[in-house]
């Protein structure tokens, strides 16, 4: 049982004054990210980037796993009562979330939505504690071909589950490893894609692109299209808390999202959206009372929530233990990593013992810290909502270029922020998914390095890329992942239909 | 606002005609991409490497793969095919572009480039702030202003003392 003297170990760097601090100042930003329309955790951490770059690396990395975890709370709250998902793991918890709400069950909504939350991400980070090191004693063993053959299993999962248009994923992809080629090749000294200018020598900087493409790509989307400058919110005014029955219909959707999302965030599969569908839709068919879902089923809201924050904490499998990102989210973590010049992979758990179990360990304490956050303290979150749109958004703005220009104090980056955005505008426009882009830029570079790698091993014979039983069982499990999903998609994209379309605008 | 007009089937004829041309130029820009992307690889030097792998191959499987997913994507498009768009962040819609508020914060990001670095964080940084919340809608002009002179001090205090980052004090750098 090295996992638990391990973890122990990291209660002990999690429970200094400074690091609790630093848990629950990221789970407060976390929430408020969360609730806040417009601003999510991949950016708010793109954002901090810069910000920590005197911090212990342990410090920030509690930080940051704290706004991930927190998003994950705050978006449910934003969902419930907007009808307007803060995060893509809420959309379906608008459905019948927003029904309770208007139905006066707004509290019970939230409720279920921070208790299922609380539930997942206990269980969830339990399993990924104990998961990891067994995880790593596998991944010690692979080469470079399996590598990247994982890269290539977490590059097509994330830009082919995620949203609905395939061929639009590959091409969010697509121009993601591109951005990614941008600059200096690290073995050969060669200038690529940099078209003379010298500022592009070192690449385009990985903040300018997420800042770009979530913030200024955003403020575009809603001045271009916005039909009201307010925000409808549904009133807790006078709503009851959960009742007993509302507890005995929710712990059982709690366990089952659980185990619905980390599994599913844990194979390198991407999205937080595709597991809160799927518990959607067991929900619904278990259920004695199906035609109550769209119309305020406590179990539609129950089960995604859990999903979601148990998804968060797969994710977080592969990039501890692989260093392979599935998520936006995890893509700007890895970056946190990368900043400190410590590469996520099989060798962290070893060298880096007290980082991750330290963090692992802030999981725990944060995810109670969320609890209190977001129960007892709703109220106050609601308030946030009441901040003028106008408002928001120009913070927003004003946030983005203070990080773009800070980041070298470079007018020059603002303008390749500018154009970023514009970018992320019209993908937004044309239904173009943005995580696809994100994580191709920053785990493209990395999927290069292995594949030249493993092609030098073998000197240059392509047949080296299917020359394990890993990653034979890789890309053949890639072939499944990318066929079942799509199946289980359209059956339950049926479903959803007869229940009232979701999330329409 | 002529966004409240919606739901009309002209209205949304329309938007699909315009969705069909936006469609058509990102499939091009795309293809475009990894066309020069190709383009640019033939300047690198043959590989020295063993394995007869250089800085060029990676980028040539982008390439072929970038126009492979452009052309996939033209196809779709002329078949009739399009996007969902992003379903956003509260009440969107698309039949309605109101381009001067796009481009008035599409302005106002140019201004703040352009005046930071002479007029100075807290000056360009107020007029950004007053800008963008006008072109998301906001028209209470003096309530305004004052928010956002107040929100870029504090932006300019809490960095500049408490971060020690550095920001241009520009026109007021006799007060700051």
């Amino acid at each position: 049982m090295e996992g638990i003297s391990a973890l122990l170990e990291g209660f002990a760097v999690a429970l200094t004054v400074t690091n609790l601090l630093y848990a629950l100042v990221g789970t407060t930003i976390g929430t408020l990210v969360g609730v806040l329309p417009g601003i999510g955790p991949a950016l708010t951490i793109a954002l901090l980037l810069p910000l920590t770059y005197g911090l212990e690396p342990a410090s920030t990395l509690i930080m940051f796993a704290g706004i991930y975890y927190g998003a994950m709370y705050g978006g449910s709250t934003t969902s419930i009562l907007l009808k307007t998902p803060g995060e893509s793991g809420s959309i379906i918890t608008a459905i019948d979330g927003n029904k309770m709400a208007r139905g006066g069950r707004g509290a019970a909504a939230l409720s279920t939505a921070a208790i299922g939350s609380f539930v997942a991400g206990a269980i969830a980070t339990t399993v990924l504690a104990i998961a990891a090191p067994a995880i790593v004693n596998v991944a010690v063993k692979l080469g470079a071909h399996d590598y990247f053959a994982l890269m290539v299993m977490a590059f097509l999962t994330v830009s082919a589950l995620l949203g609905r248009s395939m061929l639009r994923g590959l091409a969010s992809l697509a121009l993601g490893l591109v951005v990614g080629l941008i600059g200096i090749d690290f073995q050969s000294g060669q200038a690529r894609l940099d078209f003379g200018v010298v500022r592009l020598l070192d690449g385009v900087d990985i903040v300018l692109v997420i800042v770009g493409l979530f913030a200024i790509g955003e403020v575009l989307y809603v001045a271009a299209h916005q039909t009201n400058a307010a925000f409808t919110i549904a009133s807790l005014q006078g709503s009851r808390w959960m009742s007993k029955d509302d507890w005995r219909r929710s712990w059982k959707p709690w366990l089952r999202g659980t185990a619905i999302g980390f599994p599913l965030g844990a194979i390198p599969a991407g999205g937080s959206e595709i597991p809160t569908f799927l518990s959607y839709s067991l929900e619904m068919k278990l259920s004695k009372h199906p035609e109550e879902f769209g119309q305020g089923a406590i179990e539609g809201v129950a089960g995604p929530e859990a999903a979601n924050n148990a998804n968060a904490a797969g994710v977080l499998v592969p990039l501890l233990t692989l260093g392979i990102p599935t998520s936006a989210t995890a893509a700007v973590i890895l970056v946190a990593f990368q900043q400190y010049g410590i590469q996520p992979g099989p060798q962290l758990l070893t060298t880096q013992s007290a980082l991750v179990w330290g963090l692992i360990a802030s999981l725990f304490i944060g995810n109670v810290m969320l609890l209190v956050l977001n129960l007892p303290l709703v109220g106050l979150w609601v308030k946030i909502l009441q901040i003028p749109k106008p408002y928001l958004y120009a913070g927003i703005t004003l946030f983005a270029l203070l990080g773009a220009y800070t980041t070298n104090s470079s007018v020059f980056d603002i303008w390749v922020m500018g154009i970023v955005g514009a970018l992320g505008y019209l993908m937004r426009r044309f239904g173009y998914p943005i995580a696809p882009l994100i994580v191709g830029a920053i785990l493209g570079p990395l999927a290069e390095l292995q594949l030249r790698r493993a092609l030098d091993i073998s000197a240059g014979n392509l047949s080296v890329l299917v020359s394990s039983p890993f990653s034979i069982t890789v890309y053949a499990v890639l072939i499944l992942a990318l066929v079942l999903p799509k199946m289980l998609a359209r059956r339950n994209a049926g479903a959803a239909h007869r229940n009232g379309t979701p999330v329409t605008g | 606002m002529t966004g409240l007009t919606s739901g009309t089937t002209a209205a949304q004829a329309a938007e699909h005609r315009h969705g069909g041309w936006g469609e058509l130029a990102f499939g091009g820009f795309l293809l475009a991409l990894g066309v020069v992307v190709f383009l640019d690889t033939r300047s690198l030097p043959p590989p020295n490497a063993a394995s007869g792998i250089g800085p060029a191959f990676f980028p040539r499987v982008v390439a072929v793969v970038t126009v492979a997913i452009a052309v996939a994507l033209l196809i779709q498009v002329l078949r009739g095919g399009h996007g969902d768009a992003d379903e956003g962040e509260g009440d969107l819609d698309l039949s309605a572009l109101h381009i001067r508020s796009a481009l008035m914060v599409a302005g106002a990001i140019v201004m703040h480039s352009l005046l930071i670095d002479r007029a100075g964080y807290v000056i360009t940084a107020s007029l950004t702030f007053w800008a963008i919340a006008y072109a998301i809608g906001s028209r209470r002009y003096v309530r305004d202003a004052l928010l956002s002179l107040v929100v870029a001090v504090v932006v300019y205090v809490v960095f500049t003392r408490g971060l020690s980052i550095r920001l241009p004090a520009g026109v007021l750098e006799a007060i700051f």
